[in-house]
């Protein structure tokens, strides 16, 4: 599902920023960002990298004080930019669905799991009372979750973490959404239960034929689901390749050394030699300049790194912005 | 960890205090509501051969300074008791949740002017404003309804206006934003679901504040205007004849003083059992 399908969403230059008492801080800074209909694109970067906020502007959910703008933001041939609220709310949960990290918090804590799962279908007036809440028991049944009609009535507090986690996954696919933006969906489970519900997330993806924006910071995953790639940092994307080129030959010295901290049970790490890191932190976001944003952390820092470096397009789909790979 | 799941919601068993509590507010209630049917005598009836009569065979809980039938009047008193307080606190909120939630989505200027405005109508000495009210408007039902509720309502809105602020920024509420929802929905599905909770243990100690304000303004002859029997206008009456006979009085003082408590103690026990995350 590499090659192929037209462009759903293209975003140029998303900016989103937001005024604090101490200053303006721009979470996302100059964003490209392009999703084919059925593809599968990882969002990677550590806290702070403006990730989450990333997802929440695509889909208008960015409330002030925070500004989002951007040269282009097109999702399946409209212009999100300019659509009025009513159509954005048309288009939530019925086209671009939304996964949350923490299933507790993302679900009502005072309202039966299989009301918030028909609710999506009632707010969009895609059936009638009944014929909704078939649906969501049926569709919770699809999620794996067993004896469904039963567990319709069970309140979030009620399931573990897997199970809300299942039903959140339920509620943003009831629509047959064409993009899903899914924000660490795993993080909050037990490792046991991650895979399963990463399983079940990609089983959905396949079955719907939905786009996935799969936000993360867990290499891990990464390489298992990807088709592509975007490394976030500091809220600019400094590289961004197909999963595979990605992992053979990275371009940017953050990504190496992402990739260079991701455990692996066959190196040498027993015998002494401790675990790669990238030194140093994410720079203070309201001290950012114009130049590289991780030159202080980068070994191969160099005078010209004070200055923008250049997005260069090191073959098909490959990017990065790195003063490195320029000339 | 997650305690193992259970299809249905365990609610904290009821106390002794609340099993009381409630099986004494539905005698009061069913005594309001059948008056008619309920009621030994006729509570308005005097008889000047037996004034003042301590409870007894002819009269159950005696007599007053005229001769009528105590039981009789605390059985139609209640009918007012339940109906002032009930009907206040119902005109409070319909006020004072509205308006809460609505200055919530308000934008900061208007919530900072309307929250103002409500800080300065909560800090009013209650009893005082009603007084001055009820001694320029008169007595009555109505009246005494609709300030009493006029009092009130402030308090609706503030608590609706502190649980909105609070849930609105909760996950699941930016959840059901990005699945589509509207204000109206939101407001609704999200917003008074979490609230009711909080609202209802609002709504049961304020009935009884309504309830004693009434008592209390009727005590001071400002309430119901007689021959209506009204608790607090009885023991206003009666009290001057307590060194005669004091079981007139102590009688629908009793009578007051056990309503109100049994609405607070199940005040408190809706406030544990109706939160849903604290019923693990």
């Amino acid at each position: 599902m590499t090659d192929g399908g037209e462009r759903l969403l293209s975003v140029r230059n998303l900016v989103t920023t937001f005024d604090t008492p101490a200053g303006r801080v721009r979470a996302v800074d100059g964003v490209d960002l392009d999703i084919r209909s059925s593809e599968v694109v990882c969002l990677v970067g550590e806290s702070g990298s403006g990730k989450s906020v990333l997802g929440l502007s695509l889909l208008g959910l960015i409330d002030p004080p925070g500004r989002v703008s951007s040269d282009t933001l097109r999702f399946d041939g409209r212009d999100l930019i300019s659509l009025p609220e009513s159509e954005m709310e048309r288009l939530r949960g019925r086209e671009i669905a939304m996964i949350f990290q923490e299933p507790l918090s993302a679900l009502n804590p005072s309202r039966r799991v299989g009301d918030q799962i028909a609710e999506v279908l009632r707010v969009h007036s895609l059936a009638s009372r009944a014929e909704a809440m078939d649906r969501a028991i049926e569709w919770l049944g699809q999620v794996g979750i067993e004896d469904a009609k039963a567990r319709a009535r069970s309140y979030p507090h009620q399931l573990s973490g897997g199970q809300r986690q299942r039903v959140t996954i339920a509620i943003a696919c009831i629509c047959n959404p064409k993009l899903i933006i899914a924000d660490e969906p795993t993080t909050a489970l037990d490792v046991t239960v991650q895979a399963q519900v990463l399983d079940l997330l990609m089983d959905m993806q396949v079955r719907l034929r939905s786009a996935l924006l799969f936000i993360t910071h867990d290499l891990g995953v990464v390489a298992e689901i990807a088709d592509r790639v975007a490394v976030l940092y500091a809220g600019q994307v400094v590289e961004e390749a197909e999963v595979h080129d990605l992992y053979a030959r990275p371009a940017h010295p953050y990504t190496i050394g992402l990739l260079a901290s991701v455990p692996d049970v066959e190196s040498p790490r027993r015998q002494g030699i401790p675990m790669s890191t990238i030194p140093g932190s994410v720079p203070n976001p309201l001290e950012l300049d114009a130049g590289c944003r991780f030159r202080n952390r980068c070994g191969k820092a160099h005078d010209r790194c004070m200055q923008a470096p250049p997005m260069i397009d090191l073959q098909q789909g490959h990017r990065v912005r790195c003063w490195l790979h320029a000339g | 960890m997650t305690a193992a799941p259970s299809a249905h919601a365990t609610r904290p068993r009821m106390g002794a205090g609340p099993k009381v509590a409630v099986v004494y507010l539905a005698i009061v209630a069913l005594a309001a509501i059948f008056a008619g049917v309920l009621s030994p005598r006729d509570p308005l009836a005097i008889n000047p051969s037996n004034i003042l009569a301590s409870p007894g065979v002819r009269n159950l809980l005696g007599t007053d300074e005229l001769g009528r039938d105590l039981l009789a009047r605390i059985i139609y008193g209640a009918r007012v008791s339940l109906e002032v307080a009930v009907s206040a606190v119902v005109l409070a909120c319909a006020i004072g949740i509205p308006l809460g939630i609505g200055v919530a989505f308000c934008g900061r200027r208007v919530e900072a002017f309307a929250m103002r405005i409500i800080d300065v109508f909560v800090s009013l000495p209650e009893i005082f404003v009603a007084i001055v009210i009820l001694a320029f408007a008169g007595g009555g039902l109505t009246t005494l309804i609709v300030t009493i509720g006029l009092l009130f309502f402030p308090h609706f809105a503030r608590v609706a206006y502190g649980m909105t602020r609070s849930i609105r920024a909760r996950e699941h509420v930016l959840s059901a934003i990005s699945l589509g929802a509207g204000t109206t929905w939101i407001v609704r599905k999200e917003i008074l679901p979490n609230m009711v909770s909080v609202i209802a243990v609002q709504a049961s100690f304020t009935l009884s504040f309504a309830m004693l304000m009434e008592a209390g303004l009727s005590f001071l002859g400002l309430g119901v205007p007689p021959p209506t029997p009204s608790w607090g206008q009885m023991i206003g009456g009666l009290k001057n004849y307590i060194f005669i006979n004091a079981w007139p009085v102590v009688v629908p003082s009793i009578v007051l003083f056990a309503t109100i408590l049994s609405v607070n103690v199940l005040g408190d026990w809706l406030q544990d059992s109706l939160n849903p995350e604290l019923q693990r």
